[in-house]
């Protein structure tokens, strides 16, 4: 058994997720191809000695489907003999694609893997590719299957947060991210994405609303209230009958905006770092994946926390960083609670309520973000997860060397 | 025109242009009812139509002055207490649907002409056929009202209505079990034309000698289903996503018929094929006639009920006393549980998830009961239980005084006081349960006999006894 560690990691800018967005041009293979190149060029890469590129991807059909890990190499003029996949584990897709690269790594089946991920949402909206568990009668029914949305506003519910509460934690968001671009946190990693003639595109994640106020907050309106009211609320408290009734606090503002955008890591051993002279950034400590209650579905962070900190013999106090990603304001109010993690800690340079989640490839971008700020800050060790559809949730932590 | 033939209640005779006319009319009825006998004798007049080289083609229409309005539900009623294997249902279940099949299948075009109100598997045998014309008059009904018997139409409503006008539209019409008038019929594509009385046969007769087509539009090669209906369609994911939690909100999982049906309609048609379809359906009914919601449903809402209005089930004697105890008895229950803790919430939630119309402490008048500060989280399924147990041996009670007899007593908790359907009553309840398991139900939700659930010693001798409230078979 070895070590796996990151050795580098970049990220195209988040483009907004509907026809009138930054990347909406450019078809997912091509952003996911554009990471390919950007790694290879950056690390002066002999692509051929990559064994395995792993992408997360939410919606892996149409110009999504058919392993588009394989494709992007392709795209991307890697060496032949280089293959790809696709893994889907919902949201947490690109994390995962690092934990299941650090495992490949570590038990020695592989020396050098990308884990990467790609998501055009606003070719490809979320839910294209269907699905037994929000959408077979037989499944759906049993499990009391409800939209994220409404699941957040359940969570919300039952922990008592306050649409206020919500509001100021995306304002924050918003102040943090504007905030690290300003100060030029992300320059090193995120690569502008050019087009057919190598101009660029977008190189500025472009949803972030930086004159974001909470009065402006305040007015939006709850978006999943219209879908409770179609039943989903009542199928939620069939299950969790000590509610009156389920506040709505969730909207647009704070909750994470839709996006394109396309990520990737090099991850591998020791021993191909000191044969192609890179430097290691950062060892994979620990993984984990949990599986929760499907309705609440967004509670998969904690315990996946604490399966990661067990694993590396860590308690959450050893952890100088936290990333976890916004889906939801109140998936990070409960975790801080439920963690005890104060909000300095965690997404210091703010998260997808403000940049964006592209689904598949938030997970590898999260950690690239963290990674970066360990590294400015000189600190030691970070966690990463994320909340997951279906009720699950993905974790990882890293530490610098 | 040739000598008629009989198949059992389907008379047979061929007219000089080759047109076989099948005539429904069941005898010793005064309306036509789906009987066994008929259900076989459909495959039985489509072998023979298939076979006989004097007919082109055939119109069926009823020997009544009404066509074909429903099934036998003296029948029905009994399937759950057959207590069949899910072999022996399946293959029972199997008749119709294969005779439908046959029909549809002969070879020869089939028109029929509806001459009346035509429900459940009279409607379905008008699916079966290639032509449909229905009589122009706005106080006929077409429908599939099985859902509000605790079933699904079993020969082959849900598969052949979504394939004729879509999913959405099926999905709507086959939950609601609405019936629609032969104008929006004809407007949605169920049905090919309407005629008034006196040129119903004939149209039927002029399309088959005319324009007879022998195949179904899901028969034919690259057949798709209007509007969709695959997952990948987000508007299909959708619908199923939403029809899904408009049933669970709705029938608060309590009765399996309305999301059997959706799953009927989702597993249907993401095969193409009808022919598997058609054994979906019939897995799936089959499965329903092994569970007692339906035979409680049909027993107490539409045998029992026997057309009487809530009106009149009151105002037989005692009916007041009936409802005043059963209310009584829940209101008492949730305030108990509110006393010892349990949060308001969940008591109201629990009574609203058992079926009731409302919860216990809505229904209160006597202002808010002072709940304890350290509320416990109670099983919301011990709260349901308490609440419905509450009832029963309240109406237990009122049948053991009498004079009320059990189906009254059930009546009026059903019709009048808001008891859940799917259990056919209290006193249905209790024999759905099992009476020994009741007792003991009642034992364990009350071992301190704080609750007022204790059995009464006459009930736990019934029980010990085997006896049942219902007959079996009834």
């Amino acid at each position: 058994m070895s070590e796996a560690y990151i050795f580098d990691h970049l990220r195209t800018p988040r483009g907004k997720g509907r026809p009138d967005g930054g990347l909406h041009s450019v078809s997912p293979v091509n952003l996911l191809a554009q990471v390919l190149i950007q790694l290879r060029d950056r690390n002066e890469l002999d692509t051929a000695l990559v064994e395995d590129v792993i992408s997360g991807c939410g919606s892996p059909i149409g110009e999504q489907g058919s392993a588009i890990g394989r494709s992007a190499c392709l795209a991307a003029d890697y060496a032949l003999t280089v293959p790809g996949q696709q893994i889907h584990r919902y949201c947490a897709s690109g994390l995962e694609a690092v934990n299941l690269a650090a495992a490949k790594v570590a038990s020695g089946q592989c020396e050098l893997v990308i884990a990467c991920g790609v998501e055009s949402m606003s070719r490809i909206p979320i839910g294209s590719s269907g699905g037994a568990w929000s959408s077979d009668p037989g499944l759906a029914y049993k499990i009391h299957y409800v939209p994220q949305g409404v699941s957040a506003d359940l969570i919300g519910t039952l922990h008592g947060h306050t649409r206020a509460d919500v509001d100021h934690y995306a304002l924050h968001s918003q102040q943090r991210a504007a905030a690290a671009w300003e100060r030029s946190y992300f320059d090193r990693s995120v690569i502008p994405v050019v087009d057919e003639l190598g101009l660029t595109l977008l190189e500025r994640d472009e949803a972030i609303r930086p004159s974001t106020t909470v009065e402006g907050l305040a007015k939006l309106p709850p978006v999943f209230e219209a879908a409770g009211g179609m039943g989903f609320d009542r199928q939620a408290i069939l299950k969790f009958p000590q509610i009156e009734k389920i506040e709505h606090i969730h909207t647009a503002g704070n909750s994470s905006a839709i996006v394109d955008g396309a990520g990737g890591a090099l991850v591998g051993s020791a021993a191909i770092g000191d044969r192609l002279g890179m430097k290691p950034r950062a060892r994979i400590v620990a993984c984990a994946s949990v599986g929760t209650d499907p309705t609440l579905m967004l509670t998969g962070p904690a315990p996946s926390a604490r399966i990661a900190l067990k694993k590396a013999g860590m308690d959450a106090a050893d952890i100088d960083l936290w990333e976890l990603n916004e889906a939801f304001a109140s998936v990070v109010l409960l975790f801080m609670d439920e963690m005890q993690v104060p909000h300095e800690k965690i997404n210091v340079n703010g998260g997808a309520i403000a940049m964006g989640h592209p689904i598949g490839a938030t997970g590898v971008m999260i950690l690239g973000t963290v990674l970066d700020e360990l590294e400015r800050r000189g600190l030691g060790t970070a966690l990463v997860n994320l909340c997951i559809g279906a009720g699950m949730g993905t974790a990882a932590i890293i530490e610098r060397v | 025109m040739t000598q008629p033939t009989q198949f059992g209640p389907l008379g047979y005779r061929v007219s000089d242009r080759g047109v076989a006319f099948i005539t429904i009319d069941v005898s010793d009825r005064p309306v036509n009812v789906l009987t066994t006998g008929f259900h076989r004798a459909v495959g039985d007049v489509a072998a023979h139509l298939a076979a006989d080289d004097q007919a082109v083609g055939a119109v069926i229409h009823s020997g009544k002055d009404s066509f074909m309005a429903g099934g036998d539900l003296k029948r029905i009623v009994r399937y759950y207490d057959m207590q069949r294997s899910p072999a022996e249902a399946y293959e029972q279940s199997r008749t119709y649907t294969e005779s439908l099949r046959k029909l549809e299948t002969c070879g020869k075009p089939v028109a029929v002409a509806v001459n009346g109100t035509a429900l459940g598997g009279g409607l379905e045998l008008a699916l079966a056929c290639h032509y449909r014309v229905v009589i122009d008059d706005p106080k006929v009904l077409l429908g599939l009202p099985e859902v509000k018997l605790g079933l699904l139409p079993a020969g082959g409503g849900t598969q052949r209505l979504p394939r004729l006008i879509g999913l959405k539209a099926a999905a709507e019409l086959i939950l609601s079990g609405r019936a629609i008038h032969p104008q929006e019929a004809l407007d949605l594509g169920i049905i090919d034309a309407v005629a008034n009385a006196g040129e119903l046969l004939q149209t039927a007769e002029t399309w088959v000698l005319d324009s007879g087509v022998a195949q179904q539009p899901w028969d034919r090669k690259g057949f798709r289903i209007p509007g969709g209906s695959k997952l990948n369609d987000m508007s299909i994911s959708r619908l199923f996503q939403l029809q899904t939690a408009r049933i669970g909100a709705e029938y608060r999982h309590n009765y399996p018929a309305p999301i059997a049906i959706l799953r009927c309609l989702f597993n249907g048609t993401t095969v193409n094929s009808i022919d598997t379809a058609l054994k979906i359906e019939t897995r799936e009914f089959a499965a329903l006639t092994r569970d007692p919601v339906a035979r409680n449903m049909i027993r107490t809402l539409f045998i029992n009920r026997g057309g009487q209005s809530r009106e009149e089930i009151m105002s037989k004697q005692g009916a007041a006393e009936i409802r005043d105890r059963l209310q009584q008895a829940y209101i008492q229950q949730g305030r108990l549980l509110a006393a010892t803790g349990v949060k308001p919430a969940l008591i109201e939630n629990a009574g609203w998830a058992a079926g009731m119309p409302a919860g216990p402490l809505s229904l209160s008048d006597e202002g808010e009961e002072p709940y304890a500060a350290n509320q416990a989280l109670e099983d919301v399924e011990s709260v349901k239980q308490r609440l419905l147990c509450a009832q029963a041996l309240a109406a237990a009670e009122l049948f053991h005084t009498g004079p009320a007899d059990a189906v009254t007593i059930d009546l009026v908790s059903t019709l009048c006081c808001g008891f859940p359907s799917y259990t056919g009553g209290p006193l249905s309840y209790i024999d759905t349960v099992g009476l020994k398991t009741f007792v003991e139900r009642c034992e364990t939700l009350d071992p301190d006999r704080a609750a007022g659930l204790e059995p009464p010693a006459w009930l736990q001798a019934m029980a010990t006894a085997g006896k049942r409230f219902y007959p079996l078979n009834t």
